[in-house]
């Protein structure tokens, strides 16, 4: 129990300014992740200038208060705006906003909370008390586990398939293809250039992201006349936050979640993009609601939030146990250390202690604000919805093409976020789902990844996938999780066209 | 449709207004070798690695010497060519780039998106020198196990490398002629490279010190091989030199201050002035301390162009000889 007395410590002896930096950190966090192509990433880099003139722990503190609230900020407009502020936010917009969209948008924003409330804690008890097994299981892992990883990540298209199977698995695949263009990391070769620099820089994932949700929304809408959303009125929220019983009939979706978040983020950089699509897909497979996701079940906002917030927890223990960032912004929190004289490994808790309990205690107590702060901020944000889609939707386009700029600060993006914006457009009228797309820009290029440095690492015997055990039992899981995701899909598809067909039928005679 | 058809026009407009400032306008050189607004200082690399750590602390320098900000900005992607493209689509006297030798192996391969003739090298602010490193709980304890098994069984010990065709892989190929044949394993990220040797992966990683400090400090990897003839000052550990296994002519990675070749010479004169301060900065130096950087790390622009050239020259000269290019 020592750590709990140095981390009261801590907090005591960073005084107003601990205080300061925390709510300040988490405040930044959540408007760059709700703003869509601003990520957390770059809001951790964006207050690094600011850093070096304090000492490394108040630098740490106001970084990890920006990362972690960084992870739940874009469910705000994803449930509201269905745009994902991040890329693992996502998976929430299928139920999320589908539950504003009836009317439930308090209470979809109240599950958001919660789930990375929960999600944030059961990844710190994990930092806290168990950072060195997990470390250790951690280092179990390969190329080959990663991989199996990233695949059990990409079956959860089937969970985000919609009312085609077929569709979004084209959409999948689009995605995929599209994100091998440019130079290879690996060989250093050229694909699908045709010879024009835009296209030889490759085709950045956040910029397809920004395109097809935030640009093809204000697209379909204006298209639509901003006409047929039923906007929430905020006199009948009552509260956000759910009720013990509720919670209790959910606890299975966000134990799954949490589970799966921990577990993914045993892979550096798998972060919390792959574990909150991985922990959609599993909640599909064995949630208990599992019928209800997609049509606006909050067990699809439980499991992904809760995911992606216990994510941070395992990129940090990569960091302060490994010295590997396990994540984008836990490289940028590297060089704060290195920064400081500090590096980080195995004798980083013997030899910083203060400074470990510091960031243990920066850590929990911003996860406690950043749910405070969500849940404030959900009401004014729900009077969004009341604001003419119109005015909404032109902030919207504003911010997609500031976002766009923003991720490499180069024009090509901007072009490329209107190409996926005017594509997302057509998709959606075609019926092809666009989460398939993301989902395959986003892990389509980790996949091949993995799978060309496994291949490579054991002279092209693929049967290492199957001999290592850990990559075995996961590609078992992955196969099985598949079949059943394409049986229900499959069967779910058959029905709704038969019952279609019954309602031409009936509506001839 | 009409709608459709309108919102496209509507947002490439959108997207025209955002455009970049491209073009060949002087913009920030008043043309007297003075700057009157911000240089953007691009690191085409991640935040939070090595580019980006040195950059943020070279840029407070830049901005004493010259009196005008020079804000970092971070364009990853391609192996440092996404970066390089917008350094030449940008105005040339608002940008330069700072950029590792890894990016000039791509131009060496053929697979770049610039030509050494689009730029100018401005000063070189590192130089360190590369290793193979094993971990302390791997299967193999020294430079003998490794080399040993190497040569028993040619292309099954793995070393972790950055990609295929680059600077590793030319001085890998360099043991493989001396009959060290290991299988290069390419990663593109530096914490997968690591990670890779931690969890016992791979059996040896090439790497810089600087780049696997805290690794060092924690007693989980050790140096088996350094590629050059005189050992790293600030390094322990009972290595061998890769020129007492014959390999002489080997390729050290440094990093460099780039411009635009646009960018008139004597704007380019005053920034590399400038960059000269980086000698004595004592941030900077003790950075190059900390990541065990090789001492006498920065050369002036005079020095630095032909030893650009050299470098390149050598890395396809060897790259050849080695197999590693066509």
């Amino acid at each position: 129990m020592d750590i709990v007395v140095d981390m009261f410590n801590a907090v005591i002896d960073g005084g107003i300014s601990f205080w300061i930096l925390l709510v300040g950190g988490v405040f930044i966090g959540l408007l760059v992740g709700v703003l869509p192509g601003l990520t957390f990433v770059m809001g951790v880099l964006l207050i690094l200038p600011f850093t070096y003139s304090m000492g490394a722990g108040q630098a740490l503190v106001m970084m990890i208060a920006v990362y972690v609230a960084g992870t739940y900020g874009g469910a705000l407009t994803a449930i509201l705006l269905n745009i994902p502020g991040e890329p693992n936010d996502v998976p929430l917009t299928r139920d999320g906003h589908t539950m504003a969209r009836r009317g439930r948008a308090a209470e979809a924003l109240g599950w958001a909370a919660l789930a990375a409330l929960f999600g944030g804690i059961a990844g710190w008890l994990l930092l806290v008390f168990f950072s060195q097994p997990f470390a250790s299981v951690a280092l179990s892992f390969g190329s080959a586990e990663y991989f199996a990883i990233v695949l059990l990540g990409l079956t959860s298209v089937l969970a985000l398939s919609g009312s085609s199977t077929m569709k979004a698995l084209i959409s999948l695949f689009a995605g995929m293809l599209l994100a091998t263009v440019g130079l290879d990391d690996i060989y250093g070769a050229v694909r699908y250039d045709f010879g024009t620099t835009i296209l030889r820089d490759g085709i950045n994932y956040l910029a397809i992201l920004v395109g097809v949700y935030a640009l093809t929304e204000a697209l379909t809408r204006f298209a639509e006349r901003f006409a047929g959303k039923a906007p929430q009125q905020p006199a009948e929220i009552k509260t956000t936050i759910p009720g013990l019983s509720a919670i209790r009939s959910r606890l299975g979706s966000l134990t799954r979640g949490m589970a799966t978040g921990v577990f993914v983020s045993a892979g550096p950089g798998a972060g919390s993009t792959v574990g909150s699509f991985v922990a959609y897909g599993v909640e599909k497979q064995f949630g208990k609601h599992k019928d209800e996701l997609g049509k606006g079940s909050p067990s699809g906002i439980i499991a992904p939030q809760s995911a992606s917030t216990a994510s941070v927890s395992g990129a940090l223990i990569h960091l302060l146990v490994l010295g590997i960032p396990g994540s984008g912004a836990s490289a940028v929190l590297l060089g704060v250390f290195q920064l400081n004289n500090i590096n980080p490994g195995p004798l980083i808790f013997e030899q910083q202690e203060e400074l470990i309990a510091t960031i243990f205690a920066g850590l929990i107590i911003s996860i406690f604000v950043m749910f405070i702060m969500g849940i404030l901020a959900a009401k004014p944000m729900i009077r969004m919805l009341n604001v003419p889609e119109v005015y909404v939707a032109a902030f919207v386009v504003l911010f997609a093409y500031v976002g766009a700029f923003a991720l490499r600060q180069s024009i090509s993006d901007v072009w490329i976020m209107t190409a996926f914006g005017v594509l997302g457009f057509f998709m959606l009228r075609g019926g092809y789902p666009l989460a398939p797309l993301v989902l395959g820009a986003i892990l389509g290029p980790l996949a091949e990844r993995y799978f060309t440095t496994t291949m490579i690492r054991n002279a092209n015997d693929w049967t290492v996938f199957f001999t290592r055990p850990l990559s075995a039992v996961l590609l078992t899981i992955t196969v099985a999780v598949f079949a059943l995701l394409a049986y229900r899909a499959i069967r779910d598809s058959r029905r709704a066209r038969a019952v279609t067909d019954s309602q031409i039928a009936g509506s001839r005679t | 449709m009409t709608v459709a058809v309108g919102l496209f026009v509507a947002t490439a407009f959108g997207a025209a207004a955002c455009g970049d400032t491209g073009g060949e306008s002087t913009g920030g050189g008043g043309g007297d070798g003075k700057f009157n607004r911000p240089i953007t200082l691009v690191v085409p690399f991640t935040p939070g690695s090595g580019s980006d750590q040195a950059a943020r602390l070279v840029s407070p320098v830049l901005e004493k010497g010259l009196g005008v900000q020079f804000p970092v900005i971070n364009v990853p992607g391609a192996t440092g060519n996404t970066g390089m493209t917008k350094l030449l689509q940008s105005r040339p006297s608002e940008t330069i780039a700072s950029v590792p030798a890894d990016t000039f192996a791509t131009v060496t391969a053929g697979t770049s998106t610039f030509k050494l003739e689009d730029i100018k090298p401005i000063c070189r602010i590192s130089l360190a020198p590369s290793f193979i490193w094993i971990n302390t709980k791997g299967k193999y304890k020294s430079w003998d196990d490794l080399s040993q098994a190497a040569k028993a069984k040619p292309d099954t010990v793995t070393v972790a490398t950055v990609g295929q065709g680059g600077i590793d892989d030319i001085m890998l190929g360099a043991l493989a002629q001396k009959g060290f044949k290991f299988r290069t394993v390419p990663f593109a990220e530096n914490s997968e490279r690591k990670g890779a040797l931690l969890s016992n992966d791979v059996d040896a990683l090439y790497e810089q010190s600087g780049d696997v400090k805290e690794n060092i400090d924690g007693g989980q990897f050790i140096p088996v091989l350094m590629f050059g003839s005189e050992k790293q000052k600030g390094l322990k550990g009972d290595y061998t030199l890769s020129s007492d296994v014959g390999v002489t002519e080997v390729i050290d990675q440094y990093r460099g201050l780039y411009a635009n070749a646009k960018m008139p010479d004597n704007e380019v004169d005053a920034v590399a002035e400038a960059c000269a301060a980086v000698e004595d900065d004592p941030k900077y130096t003790e950075f190059q301390e900390r990541t065990l950087e090789q001492e006498g790390g920065f050369m002036p622009r005079s020095e630095f162009e032909a030893y650009v050239e050299e470098s390149l020259g050598k890395m396809e000269k060897l790259g050849k000889q080695y197999g590693v290019y066509e």
